[in-house]
């Protein structure tokens, strides 16, 4: 049991740096990005294929983070420059991405398992721990900290000028280019950096579980968002830092829900394939929850707000 | 300071729904000067506003602020010279900002964006000086999200804002429009005290003749895309909403008799 609550706090620490980027491109920028489909797996490309060349890991994770936002940037340069609609404009970086992935692991998976003896960061990390500790909860600790740490930059960014305008243009676009504020630069920014942390979420996962596989995108845009908007039904904070702590617990609730499921599910003839049904399932309801309580006049479930 | 030259704008130009919304206009405004404009609904001024602004290019005529054409000067780099307050109070500020977000920028209108805190604690006690000059308490809410202020709060505010950055030149769009009296009242007499302090050159589109008439040195009745009449010193002085009437019903009749005059030629 111990160890499974741990296995949900470590997949759930990755999935927050995801849920982040989705939080600042859905959310700060109110930019529904698809791209996040292409994105996840393309840092898990970048960094499994050049972990494959013999590179350290490290530079592999900043590498694939910097494509991550270059695909990003994309996106923003189909919706500014070129005027395709938000949601289309994620779709296209996303379809291209899927060859673009392709083409970079030059297959569709690559294993990364320490016994083939590739080095990725975890193996890193508990090779130079092992002279000091060996404790099962290194792993789960480090991931915590880079959460932690990226949570903390992201608020200040997010309080900077550039931050601000970002959170205005999402707001209020007609307000912010009265002040003087180029939204399409600041829609820019946002993407990139929201992207950024997409790929970065990938590739540090793909680490993790010890392969990088094609795949591994598909719906992860509904996760992200599933996490986003589990977070905000949980607590209702306000204030920048309250928010973005939220998403980190709602992406670690949502990873536990998801958890559970594949673990005692086969009791109701719950399958492992039915899983993305169930992250749509999830979100059409959590989604829905106002009209349902509408609807329903459920009195005690008032003073939940979504 | 502001000079505009055979301005024309066509909505939807060369289709059935083609609406010529402005129709050469020329207008010539002093530094200092406060020009009330009115008309009825479609006359252009919300237009005239927002082709001054940016929002909108004209199809013909030119635009300069000081000198400066700004004809095809996109929105966002216009904004150092002026500052906006819209009809709709939700309009000029983001609501999920907090008060001292969105004073922070509008300190900034015009300036780089930079890496660094937006709110600082300097600025912060500028803010608060600032704030605690409307009267309406909101120094003591300078941590609050926008979306929880009131209307005439937010217009109050966004006042504030469109001054902060010390533009050349202020537009009003019927910004007292969708508040109630009384607190349309304390806008008003709000954005007179602003003025006269920074002499600036103003703007204002308003609905009520007697306002246009009270507030400002100088009127100008828009009519179907035209300025109809522009009265200012003595004549101005004396006038009452009535006289305005008169003039305006005086010259529309002179208007259709000659347009009949045309169609029956």
């Amino acid at each position: 049991m111990g160890d499974f609550i741990l296995h949900v706090l470590e997949e759930g620490f990755l999935f927050a740096i995801l849920s982040l980027g989705v939080y600042i491109s859905f959310r700060a920028l109110n930019f529904p990005d698809l791209s996040v489909d292409g994105t996840y797996p393309l840092g898990a490309a970048v960094v499994a294929i050049m972990i494959l060349k013999g590179i350290n890991p490290f530079i592999a994770m900043i590498i694939a983070t910097l494509a991550g936002g270059l695909a990003g940037l994309f996106t923003g340069f189909l919706h500014t420059r070129l005027k395709i609609a938000p949601l289309l404009s994620g779709i296209l970086t996303m379809i291209c991405l899927y060859s673009i992935n392709l083409r970079i692991m030059g297959r569709p998976n690559i294993s990364l398992s320490p016994y083939l003896g590739y080095r990725t960061f975890i193996t890193i990390i508990k090779e130079e721990a092992n002279s000091l500790v060996t404790s099962k909860y290194l792993i789960p600790l480090i991931f915590l900290g880079i959460v932690i740490a990226l949570k903390f930059l992201l608020d200040i960014f997010l309080h900077t000028e550039i931050g601000l305008a970002i959170r205005a243009t999402g707001d209020n676009e007609e307000m912010i280019r009265a002040e003087g504020v180029n939204t399409d630069t600041t829609k820019l920014i946002g993407l990139a950096l929201s992207n950024s942390l997409v790929a970065l979420s990938g590739a540090l996962f793909a680490q993790y579980q010890g392969f990088s596989d094609i795949g591994m995108g598909i719906g992860m845009i509904i996760a992200g968002l599933a996490s986003v908007i589990t977070g905000e039904a949980l607590f209702r904070g306000r204030t920048i830092s309250i928010i973005t702590l939220e998403v980190i617990i709602g992406a670690i609730v949502y990873r536990l829900a998801i958890a559970v499921a594949l673990k005692w599910g086969y009791n109701f003839g719950f399958k492992p394939t039915d899983l993305k049904l169930l992250t749509g399932l999830l979100v059409i309801i959590i989604l829905a929850f106002p009209v349902i309580r509408k609807r329903m006049k459920l009195k005690f479930l008032k003073d939940i707000k979504i | 300071m502001l000079k505009i030259t055979h301005l024309t704008k066509i909505f939807f130009k060369g289709s059935v729904n083609e609406n010529i919304v402005l129709r050469n206009i020329n207008l010539f405004i002093s530094p200092g000067d406060f020009v009330t404009i009115i008309g009825s609904n479609g006359a252009g001024k919300t237009t005239l506003l927002n082709i001054i602004s940016g929002v909108f290019f004209p199809d013909q005529g030119k635009i300069e602020i000081d000198g400066k054409d700004v004809t095809n000067l996109p929105e966002y780099k216009r904004a150092p010279f002026i500052g906006r307050v819209f009809q709709n109070p939700l309009q000029g500020t983001a609501s999920s900002l907090t008060v001292e977000e969105n004073l922070a920028i509008a300190e900034l209108r015009g300036k780089r964006k930079r890496l660094r805190l937006a709110v600082t604690r300097r600025k912060r006690k500028e803010f608060e000086e600032r704030l605690s000059l409307l009267g309406l308490g909101l120094e003591k809410r300078l941590q609050e999200r926008v979306g929880l202020l009131s209307g005439g709060q937010r217009q109050a505010l966004t006042i504030l804002m469109a001054t902060l950055a010390k533009p050349k030149l202020l537009l009003l769009d019927e910004h007292t429009a969708n508040l109630d009296p009384k607190t349309a009242q304390k806008i008003i007499f709000l954005t007179k005290r602003v003025i006269s302090e920074v002499h600036l050159t103003t703007l204002m589109v308003t609905h009520n003749m007697e306002e246009a008439l009270k507030f400002g040195n100088r009127t100008i009745m828009m009519n179907e895309g035209k300025i109809l009449f522009d009265v200012s010193g003595e004549e101005r002085k004396k006038m009452s909403v009535k006289d305005l009437l008169d003039k305006f019903s005086k010259l529309k009749k002179e208007k259709l008799s000659e347009d009949k005059m045309l169609l029956t030629r």
